[in-house]
Formats: C-alpha cells, sequence, structure tokens
C-alpha cells in the first residue's frame, strides 16, 4: 500500500509539468523519416548500452523482450520519464534544446510461476519528432521583392501499445511473443511570414496519424548447465520484430492572413488522403553473462531494415538500415537484507555504437554514447531505475549538424502481490 | 536513527531529488530562435516561389438591390439627365407618445421644418411636392420602393396636407444648408393631439411626393443626422377654442426614411454603380489557375470610371467593395476595402483585396460587389459609371494584380 502510494505520489510529481516542459525543441535531424527512433524505455538496459534484450529477472520488467517476463514473481508495475538535451553545432553557431517527456509504462503479472507464464502489457514511444528551425529567403515578382522568415517545426512521434505473453516450457527455455499496435500522429508547422506587413502570409500544418498492428517474437536460452557447466551463467536471446504496414491518415491546414501567428482571416482544409508507411523489419541477437554472483555482462546487436522500408509508398533516398552494438556491465544488488542500504543499490554501465537509419545528402549519421546507470531500492519492492547517457552523433562538414547528446531517464517501478495466487502445498 | 527512519528518510532524500531534476533540468534549455537556428543540406524541407500577374475580370454585373434607405438624409424630389429619370418620396414618422393628449385642443398652426443639405438637378431648378398623410403601419428598417409600390392604399392621396392644399414648390438658393418652414393642414395636427385612432385619425406619419414640375431632388437631415438641430421637427400652436390661451410646442423625434428609384439605361459595357435605389456592381475574376494552398500576398483591385458626366454624377472619388458569399451579391462580408485614386492616373480607382482574393481560393468565388461607400449609399442619387468587363478599351477593364507564393515547391503536402 505504501509502495502504491509513493508511486502515485511520484507519477504526480513526475507527470504535471511534463506537459509544459516537454516542447523546446530536439535534434533537427528529427525531420527526416519518422523521428528519431526511440531504443526503449527499459531504464536498466539504458544504463548498460541499451544491452538488455536478454537480461532474465524477476525485478525487473522489460516490455521489449517478452521471453524474459517468465522470471517475474511478482506483479510488477512502472513508468519512465526522459530528459533528452541536445547540443547541435553545425561547427560554427550552436544551440542547446532539451525537453522532458513520458517514455512509458507497463504492467506484468505472473500468472504461473512454475512455468514461467506472465502477462504483461505496456505503452511505450516508438519514434519522436521535435524539431524547431528557420530559413530566410526572398521572394521576387516582376514589382516587389518579399523578403520572408520560414519557420519549420515539427512535434509528435509513434507510440506503441504492447500486449504479450511469455512461457517457459523448459528450465533452458524461454519464449515470448506480443501484439504491438502502433499508433501517433506527427505534426509538421510551416509558419511562412513575410517580413513586411504589406503582404500577408500562411500557416500551413500538415498531420499525419498513423495505426497498424505488428508482433514481436523473442526466444532465450538460459542455464545451459547441460551442454557445458561453464555455460549455466550465460543467456542467449533473438528477438525479431515483425515488418508492419501503418497506414496514415494525413490532412494539411492552413492558415492565412496579415498577421497568421494572430489573427488568421481566412482558413482551408485539403482533402483528406490516405497513405502508408512500411516499418521493416527488425531483429536483435543478444547475450548476457553472470560473471560472478554480483557481475552481469550483456551485449546486443539489433538492426532496423529502413532501407527496404517505403514512405507513403516511396522509398526515401534519406534513409538506411539502423543499426545498434551495444556492451554493458552491472553490479547487482545484495540480496542479504543485513548489509548497508549501498549494498542493495544497483550500478551500471555501458557503451552504444549507434548506426541511425538518417543518410541526409548521402551521408551517414551515427552515434556513440556512454551509458550509466543505477537503481535505488525505496522499499521492499519500489525500486527507482535512473540512467544517464551522453554522446555524440554526426559531424560538422559537408553543411551537416553533429549533436552532442544528453540523457537523463528514470522510472519507477514496484512489486506488489495483486493477482499472483499462492503455490497451493 | 531507526531502520523505518532511515528508510522514510531515503525516500524523502530522493524524491526531491527528482522533483527538483524535473523543475531545473527542463529550464536548462535555450529557446529556439531565428538567430540560433541550424539546418542541413538535404533537409527535404519545402521552398517557397513568389510570382505575380494581372487578370481581368470575367464578368461583371449592374445588380438592383433595393434596400432600406436609413441613411443621414431624405431625399424627395425628381431629377432627370442622360435618358435617365430620378424620383424620391421622403417619409416622416413623429413618435406619437411624443404628443400630448388633448382631444379638445384647438390647433392653430402646425408647420413643419426641414433642414435641407443635398441637391441634384438642374441650376436653380424648381423643388415641388405634395404631403399625403400615411394609411398603414411601416417600419424604416424594412422600407423600400417595392414596399411603396405594392400598397397603392398606403397614403391618402385624395387630399394634400398642406395648409393650402396645393404643392410645396420652391426653389432651394443655399441647398447646402437651407432650412425650410412648410405650413401644414392644422387638421394634421389635431389628429397627432387625439388620443384615439381610427381610420380617418392616424399617427403613421406625411409622406412628401414629388410633383410632375419637379426637377431637382432635395435631401434633407433626417433623424439620423448628427446634429439634432437639423432634425425633422413639427412646430404646433394650440390653445382652447377662443384662442386666448395659446401654447407652442416643437416636437423632433422620431423615424424616417426614403424610397427612391432611377430608371437608367443599361450597358453590358458599363457597370452602373447608383446610390438612393440602389444599382450596385458584381465582378468575378477567375483565380482557378492557382492551386489549392497558395498565399495570395497581396491583391489589388482596379476599376476606371467613364468620365461622361450626368446631372447625378457623384463628384466623390471612391467606392467600396465587399467580398460576397452568394450568386446573387446579397451576402456581403462585414469588412470592406474602399477603392481610391490611383496615384498618377486621373481616372482609375484602386484598393487592397487581399484577404477577399485568398478567400476566393478557400471557398466558392462570386466575386466582388461595388457599391457607393456608405452612408452616402442610403441618402443620396450619386452615381458612378465604370468600364465593364465587355468595354471595347481592354486596358481599362476591371483588373487585379496579385502577387503570390507557393509554398510547397519541392514537396507535396
Amino acid at each position: 500500500m505504501r509502495s502504491f502510494f509513493f508511486l502515485v505520489l511520484a507519477a504526480a510529481t513526475l507527470a504535471a509539468p511534463v506537459r509544459v516542459m516537454a516542447a523546446s525543441g530536439g535534434s533537427i535531424y528529427s525531420l527526416l523519416g519518422i523521428g528519431d527512433l526511440r531504443p526503449g524505455y527499459n531504464v536498466r538496459a539504458a544504463g548498460m548500452g541499451y544491452a538488455g534484450s536478454t537480461l532474465l529477472s524477476s525485478q525487473y520488467l522489460n516490455i521489449d523482450a517478452p521471453a524474459t517476463w517468465a522470471d517475474l514473481s511478482l506483479t510488477r508495475l512502472e513508468a519512465g520519464v526522459q530528459y533528452e538535451g541536445f547540443s547541435s553545432s553545425n561547427g560554427t553557431a550552436s544551440r542547446y534544446l532539451a525537453s522532458l517527456d513520458f517514455q512509458g509504462a507497463s504492467i506484468g503479472i505472473p500468472i504461473s510461476s512454475g512455468r514461467g507464464i506472465t502477462l504483461a502489457a505496456g505503452i511505450e514511444q516508438y519514434s519522436r519528432v521535435n524539431y524547431d528551425t528557420y530559413f530566410h529567403g526572398t521572394g521576387f515578382s516582376s514589382t516587389d521583392s518579399i523578403p520572408y522568415a520560414n519557420h519549420f517545426s515539427g512535434s509528435g512521434g509513434i507510440n506503441i501499445g504492447k500486449l504479450g505473453l511469455s512461457y517457459k516450457p523448459l528450465h533452458f527455455l524461454a519464449i515470448g511473443a506480443s501484439f504491438d499496435y502502433y499508433f501517433g500522429t506527427i505534426e509538421r508547422h510551416q509558419l511562412y511570414n513575410p517580413s513586411s506587413s504589406s503582404f500577408a502570409g500562411a500557416n500551413v500544418i500538415q498531420s499525419s496519424t498513423y495505426r497498424g498492428a505488428g508482433t514481436t517474437l523473442q526466444v532465450l536460452f538460459n542455464d545451459l548447465e547441460s551442454i557445458a557447466p561453464a555455460l549455466k551463467p550465460l543467456t542467449i536471446g533473438f528477438t525479431i520484430n515483425s515488418r508492419t504496414v501503418l497506414s496514415s491518415d494525413n490532412q494539411t491546414y492552413y492558415e492565412f492572413g496579415a498577421d497568421v501567428t494572430n489573427l488568421p482571416t481566412s482558413f482551408d482544409t485539403s482533402a483528406q488522403a490516405s497513405g502508408q508507411i512500411v516499418i521493416p523489419l527488425s531483429y536483435t541477437v543478444g547475450a548476457s553473462y553472470l560473471a560472478t554472483d554480483r557481475v552481469l555482462i550483456a551485449v546486443d546487436y539489433s538492426t532496423r531494415l529502413w532501407r527496404h522500408a517505403s514512405v507513403e509508398g516511396a522509398f526515401s533516398a534519406d534513409l538506411r538500415n539502423e543499426q545498434n552494438i551495444g556492451f554493458g556491465m552491472e553490479r547487482l544488488p545484495n540480496r542479504d537484507p543485513n548489509t548497508s542500504w549501498g549494498e542493495h543499490i544497483a550500478l551500471r554501465l555501458g557503451f552504444l555504437y549507434h548506426s541511425t537509419y538518417y543518410r541526409p545528402d548521402e551521408v551517414g549519421i551515427n552515434e556513440w554514447l556512454v551509458t550509466g546507470g543505477m537503481t535505488l531500492p525505496l522499499s521492499l519492492e519500489t525500486r527507482l531505475h535512473i540512467a544517464a547517457e551522453y554522446g555524440i552523433r554526426g559531424v560538422v562538414t559537408n553543411g551537416l549538424l553533429r549533436d552532442k547528446v544528453f540523457r537523463l531517464s528514470a522510472a519507477f517501478s514496484i512489486g506488489e502481490l495483486w493477482f499472483v495466487r499462492p503455490d497451493v502445498e | 536513527m531507526t531502520d523505518a527512519h532511515s528508510r522514510w528518510t531515503q525516500i524523502l532524500l530522493q524524491a526531491m531529488f527528482l522533483a527538483l531534476l524535473v523543475v531545473v533540468l527542463p529550464s536548462c534549455s535555450d529557446d529556439p530562435t531565428e538567430q540560433n537556428a541550424l539546418l542541413f543540406p538535404g533537409n527535404g524541407l519545402p521552398t517557397v516561389g513568389t510570382r505575380d500577374t494581372t487578370i481581368f475580370a470575367v464578368s461583371d454585373t449592374t445588380l438592383l438591390a433595393r434596400i432600406a434607405m436609413n441613411g443621414p438624409q431624405n431625399l424627395v424630389g425628381a431629377a432627370s439627365g442622360l435618358s435617365s429619370a430620378y424620383s424620391a418620396s421622403a417619409l416622416i414618422r413623429f413618435t406619437p407618445g411624443l404628443f400630448p393628449a388633448r382631444d379638445t385642443a384647438s390647433v392653430f398652426s402646425a408647420t413643419l421644418n426641414l433642414h435641407f443639405v443635398y441637391h441634384r438637378g438642374a441650376p436653380g431648378g424648381q423643388l415641388a411636392f405634395n404631403i399625403y398623410r400615411i394609411s398603414t403601419e411601416w417600419d424604416e428598417s424594412t422600407f423600400t420602393w417595392d414596399s411603396l409600390q405594392a400598397n397603392s392604399q398606403f397614403y391618402d392621396a385624395t387630399r394634400a396636407r398642406t395648409l393650402n392644399g396645393q404643392p410645396f414648390v420652391i426653389t432651394l438658393t443655399n441647398p447646402d444648408s437651407q432650412t425650410v418652414r412648410i405650413p401644414l393642414d392644422t387638421v394634421m395636427g389635431r389628429e397627432w393631439y387625439q388620443t384615439l385612432t381610427s381610420t380617418d385619425v392616424t399617427k403613421f406619419g406625411i409622406i412628401l411626393v414629388p410633383t410632375n414640375s419637379c426637377n431637382v431632388v432635395g435631401g434633407f437631415s433626417s433623424f439620423s443626422a448628427d446634429s439634432i438641430s437639423y432634425y425633422p421637427a413639427v412646430t404646433i400652436i394650440a390653445g382652447n377654442a377662443s384662442g386666448t390661451l395659446l401654447d407652442t410646442a416643437t416636437y423632433s423625434n422620431g423615424f424616417d426614411t426614403l424610397a427612391g428609384n432611377v430608371q437608367i439605361p443599361l450597358s453590358p459595357a458599363t457597370m452602373t454603380i447608383q446610390a438612393g435605389m440602389a444599382f450596385r456592381g458584381l465582378v468575378r475574376f477567375d483565380l482557378s489557375f492557382l492551386a489549392r494552398g497558395t498565399v495570395i500576398n497581396s491583391a489589388e483591385v482596379m476599376v476606371d470610371r467613364r468620365t461622361d458626366p450626368t446631372l447625378l454624377t457623384t463628384p466623390s472619388d471612391s467606392l467600396e467593395v465587399h467580398f460576397t458569399a452568394d450568386a446573387a451579391g446579397d451576402l456581403l462580408s462585414s469588412t470592406s476595402s474602399i477603392l481610391t485614386p490611383k496615384s498618377g492616373s486621373t481616372s482609375t480607382l484602386a484598393g487592397n483585396i487581399t484577404s477577399f482574393a485568398q478567400l476566393w481560393l478557400v471557398s466558392p468565388n462570386y466575386g466582388l460587389v461595388v457599391r457607393i461607400p456608405t452612408p452616402g449609399e442610403m441618402c443620396t442619387f450619386d452615381l458612378m459609371r465604370l468600364y465593364g468587363s465587355q468595354a471595347t478599351q481592354t486596358a481599362l477593364r476591371p483588373r487585379l494584380h496579385i502577387t503570390y507564393t507557393d509554398v510547397h515547391l519541392g514537396k507535396k503536402p
């Protein structure tokens, strides 16, 4: 009860200011494709270079890795937020834009601990569009020159709702599957504003609403002592996310007037047009190894085949295949209740190489990150996960931009005996 | 410190740390501005392209708009010029509640006072009209020339209500500012002092109808004039039967209007803009060559006046234009644009209609309504004739110069 109360209090503290502060802008690169692709909101994995696909645990819930739910012993609720900042530079000028955003929430309910059957559901961000920039120019007619500013901004993104089950038919084999529902709206604004009040301008808003369904399948092998004793601490896994076709409803809104930011004098709305975006197939191969009873090492490789994706029926030359290679280590908490509180803290360190799917002007944008994190025990089954990331992506050659990325993630996790039937002796 | 106390202290400290992060971190951010904006090549953002052109009206129509005349002056009289004929009757009703109930009083005189401020017609011409008692209820906000024509019993034409029963005739020596006093039949005064009304005793007011000998149109200040001292007024001297006790009272409150008509030849090559009854112009420009989403940066409409004068040609050099939401030109936008003389031209009137042109791209295009600027349309016989869309002088036809921008170049919306 106390944990539940604290979770509510924490959620209210975090969620209340989120909408107010989440609009300062992000990376300009998010104007390409469907925005920045999110690596999942699992804060434990974030602290380990996002190498978390094979981390079986009774204490953590990773909504993106359904087979890992098999070891949950308590009903577990998690919710997280992320502060993300970009220090963007073109080699001459720079600026720092940051925002705070809700990352996701999930719940896992063990149905049969003996067979590793767990039902889990959650919601998280899949992509995020958050850019804000200007372009200046001059239009020329036969009698006038019209200096103007074009203010481009984008917001929104695509989210995923997940619902799935895990099952552990054998002691060394865990499988999981989830139904994934993609949904979201991306808005792109263009404010065309002539500098002189003698000329009218316009505010153009393009809104695209997406929806579609896909699946995630995962297979984990652990406790392979029967093959070789040295393999007992090893867990290997394979995860595949299906190719998904998202249908889109696209509409453009116009506001015309001499002062479009204040009193547009006329409006127009285009006919609603339907389209499609293909989310490509992606897969992850990972492994984790419990080196000692308190040291865990994990590595993941994942790729998303965006080069074979299509946006509104056309292949985009601005996109390429995405790849991630993550490596992480974790000092597991000491389970002995008689030790100090500090011994109950889990510590993490990780590294990530991220070959993003951005390819503006035929130059691929790559990202390097170093990550760290911890889990603080707040009560018996209530935990606070924290992760910090720092990295660099992009280059300043060929007129491109370099982003220095800073992220701070936090998630509350509570475990309760809700819905869990005690074992009958 | 007990374990429970230590644990709650840890929880509280962690919550405070998180709250501090939530509040402080997002504030550590620049605001995206024009000065710190960054962009990269190959960004795929749309570019803009600006162009301009001048197009001519595809059609124009002279519309008859029978509107209620409720301006600061009323017209009475008749005039002719350039194969046209003009006629106006003025209606005046003094508020019945102003008059005291004096059923037994004797009225010794009743004088109608009118202040003339407008004149059209032959110089030195004669203003002549009869005054009749109105027999039917009427409303100044809805009464038009058609209302007068539709009811042959609207007024009692069998008896003129001047004192001598003859038409009132005057030559306006100072038509821009002249007060005229018209002796009325004292029976009118007695009727206005009666408590009850019947078919013989009505309080619906009087109508001033021009005679056949009238050849000027005069305009006198109405109850909407800007000075109370110029309102129509009636002065009644009443008293006891022997005339030993007399009192004089002046009443100057009520409502009024005019019913005007013009018989004027219309030409397909000419747009006739006539106040007082009224004729308006409806002109259309075809903007269908512009794609949806095109931004109209500016739009200037130009029309040219015909210089052949008439007796009623307005000395004014402005017109008023409205966007219209129906094909008949009845539904006018609440906002309007004024056309004024274009610099460097003696006959061209021009005005900014940017917002109207933009509306033509987002809603049905029924064109532009052109009228004599208010309040002149409701209280004068001012006339302006314009070159129409079929004028032989093509350069003088109504035209529209627009500067426009496509904001989606290189990218489909």
